[in-house]
């Protein structure tokens, strides 16, 4: 680690600042815009009831007043109480992370694994019956819509063959977070073969693979060692923030398999209207979107020396 | 038997009526179409073509290094006394890089961009000498390297290729090939992307290593300066084939194919102020013709040439041509009955006029030949 890399990584967490910054502040007043409020609900509150409540949360001052005590609050982790479960907010997402974590982490490496290696197969194959398999099968998982095959896998893995739990709790454990994995997964890792395949081809009619035949190397090691790595350029900077997007996007899977992760906690503060959570959540997800785009930088300029971090 | 054995030994490479075709969506590319040459060890040939002119499919059937779509439909390529084509993988890899090596056009994107210049000459090595060690290795490619014009080897064997130079790589790239000293090295223009005088320093290497190695060279080249500075024999291509061959006085003095003596004409010159280029287009190796695949564009076209290729002809000493114009001349003169083609018999003839022109090209070689070399 030189000063360069020191310095580039001083600038990215300056502008890391100012992403956020921008988010805190888009985020407050889209909130506001949203006609409604904490407190609005079917029973019939008194007008007295309601502006005690406002008064509670801080909801009575003026919205400049409010906007600067939320840029504190996110800023110093602080966000307060949910207003409609009472608990920390930090500590429901203390509580709800490491489920949508892990499960990200691993329909991600999945993703990844098999991604880059039925992209390679689809390559090495091109146009012949394994490549056009591998491609439909992708194209079809690509475009269909994460609550159909939710609801498919649901209907068919859980309610005809009986084989995992439709719901997560705590007694039915780890297995109930399998189908859900693997929802997610699905997308990314027919993006990550289409990935692969395409610059697959493209490393492939490169010179220095030409190179590396006349040597009399191998094929695996032609396709692993000299193709691959050049390959999966493309593949490095989709994986950082497609692992934000899975946590984010795993919203819709975590409701259809309540499991009471992350991604629920988000959609379910924007329809309560529940100021703090969706700030918390929103900032949260935030830092960790800007952490993976570092992180996603860093690894692809160790793949490709050529590229300089500035 | 007491004949010696080195008598009868056939050259060190042997390609006969070679035919290759690359399958496309339009159809059948034939690219190669009964080539047939062969290669003495520690001599250096010549191929020479415009482009299309199957002068590289030639050279990667040899290596069996050809595009997915490329076939070798018939011929023979014997090297060292073993047929090549339909030998299998395993064995195809033991001559690739190390018995037969080869280097190519652009240096640039010959080596990896991510792998270092010494990671890809170690690798060069430990692919076929698995028993030597790292270390090993790495001398042996320091030495390589050093021996190719490098300054500071071992700072070298770190750096990546975007950090050299296009002639310095391609003297990494000429290190990789002879580092397991190849008994022939297929050289694919290796000079067409880089600069004259880079140029020059490049040719002058390869013309020491070859006498070091003393192996076998085919240069692959449309620039005739190239030719003329290194080369011992010339093959002339056309359209897949071989039309005209000899050693290099032979074809720069008495070019006998049309086709050779456009390629001559087209050279500028300084005193020219017009450039001759070769009239027409190459031909459409989708749809090749019957006859003779220059005829098209050939101004001493004569019926025949439309509808039979013509058999090679002997010219000179080693000088042979497939032009029915020449068989005309010879016939006229006496000097060939029709009927028997000779072998072999040199025609007494004045020097064409083009040739006064590539006394020029092949002093100016020389010249450029002579170069110091500045890394």
């Amino acid at each position: 680690m030189n000063t360069k890399t020191l310095k580039y990584i001083l600038k990215r967490i300056l502008m890391a600042f100012i992403t956020i910054l921008a988010v805190i502040t888009i985020t407050f007043w889209s909130m506001q815009a949203i006609p409604g409020g904490p407190f609005t609900s079917e029973k019939a509150v008194s007008s007295e009831t309601l502006a005690r409540l406002n008064a509670l949360y801080g909801l009575d001052q003026p919205k400049g007043v409010q906007y600067l005590n939320y840029l504190k609050a996110s800023l110093s982790w602080n966000f307060g109480y949910s207003i409609k479960n009472s608990l920390p907010v930090m500590t429901i997402i203390q509580q709800d992370f490491p489920l949508s974590g892990i499960m990200g982490c691993i329909a991600l490496l999945l993703a990844l694994f098999f991604g880059i290696l039925l992209g390679s197969l689809a390559a090495t194959h091109q146009n012949k019956f394994l490549d056009r398999l591998i491609m439909v099968l992708s194209t079809a998982s690509v475009a269909m819509p994460s609550f159909i095959i939710a609801t498919f896998f649901l209907l068919f893995f859980c309610i005809q063959l009986k084989w995992f739990p439709a719901s997560y709790s705590a007694i039915n454990g780890p297995k109930a977070l399998i189908l859900p994995t693997l929802c997610l997964s699905l997308y990314p890792m027919a993006y990550i073969t289409r990935l692969t395949r395409s610059s697959t081809l493209d490393v492939l009619n490169q010179d220095y693979i030409r190179t590396a035949k006349a040597k009399g190397l191998t094929n695996s090691k032609i396709l692993f060692k000299h193709a691959l790595r050049n390959s999966l350029t493309p593949v490095i900077t989709y994986v950082g923030p497609e692992f934000a997007y899975i946590i984010t996007g795993s919203l819709v899977v975590e409701q259809i398999f309540a499991v009471p992760g992350i991604g629920r906690d988000f959609t379910q503060s924007i329809l309560n209207r529940d100021y703090p959570l969706i700030m918390g959540t929103t900032v949260f997800l935030t830092y960790l979107m800007v952490f993976m785009l570092l992180l996603s930088d860093i690894l692809y300029k160790v793949a490709n020396p050529k590229v300089e971090l500035d | 038997m007491d004949v010696l054995p080195q008598e009868n030994k056939e050259p060190m490479l042997v390609v006969k009526d070679l035919h290759v075709s690359f399958a496309v969506m339009a159809g059948k590319v034939e690219a190669v179409n009964g080539v047939s040459f062969s290669l003495e060890k520690g001599k250096i040939l010549g191929i020479v073509g415009e482009s299309g002119s199957g002068k590289s499919v030639t050279n990667y059937s040899i290596l069996q290094i050809l595009d997915k779509n490329g076939h070798i439909d018939s011929g023979s390529i014997r090297f060292e006394g073993k047929e090549l084509i339909g030998m299998p993988e395993k064995e195809l890899r033991e001559i690739r890089g190390n018995r037969i090596a080869m280097i190519f056009q652009d240096p640039m994107s010959g080596l990896n961009p991510v792998y270092t210049i010494g990671n890809q000459l170690i690798e060069a090595i430990r692919t076929h000498d698995k028993k030597i060690s790292k270390k090993q290795a790495f001398d042996a490619s320091v030495e390589m390297l050093r021996k190719v014009g490098f300054n500071e080897p071992e700072k070298r064997m770190k750096q990546y290729p975007f950090e050299l130079s296009g002639g310095m790589l391609q003297r990494a790239m000429i290190a990789m090939a002879l580092v397991m000293k190849p008994d022939l090295l297929i050289a694919d223009e290796p000079t067409t992307a880089l600069d004259v005088t880079i140029q020059a320093q490049i040719l002058d290497l390869l013309k020491d290593l070859q006498k070091e190695y003393g192996m076998g060279i085919i240069m692959i080249t449309h620039d005739l300066g190239v030719i003329a500075q290194i080369c011992d024999e010339v093959d002339v291509m056309y359209a897949g084939r071989i039309v005209e061959r000899g050693t290099a006085d032979e074809i720069f003095y008495h070019p006998a194919h049309e086709y050779t003596k456009g390629l001559l004409a087209s050279v500028p010159t300084l005193e020219e102020k017009e450039l001759n280029p070769i009239k027409g287009n190459p031909v459409n190796l989708l749809d090749l013709p019957k006859g003779c695949a220059f005829a098209p564009r050939c101004a001493k076209c004569m019926e025949i040439c439309l509808k039979e290729y013509p058999d090679e002809i002997g010219v000179g000493p080693t000088h042979r041509v497939s032009c029915f114009e020449e068989v005309r001349k010879l016939t006229e003169e006496g000097i060939i009955d029709p009927m028997l083609p000779p072998q072999g018999k040199k025609p007494t003839k004045a020097p064409s006029p083009t040739s006064k022109k590539f006394e020029k090209i092949l002093t100016k070689g020389l010249e450029t030949g002579k170069e110091e070399k500045n890394v």
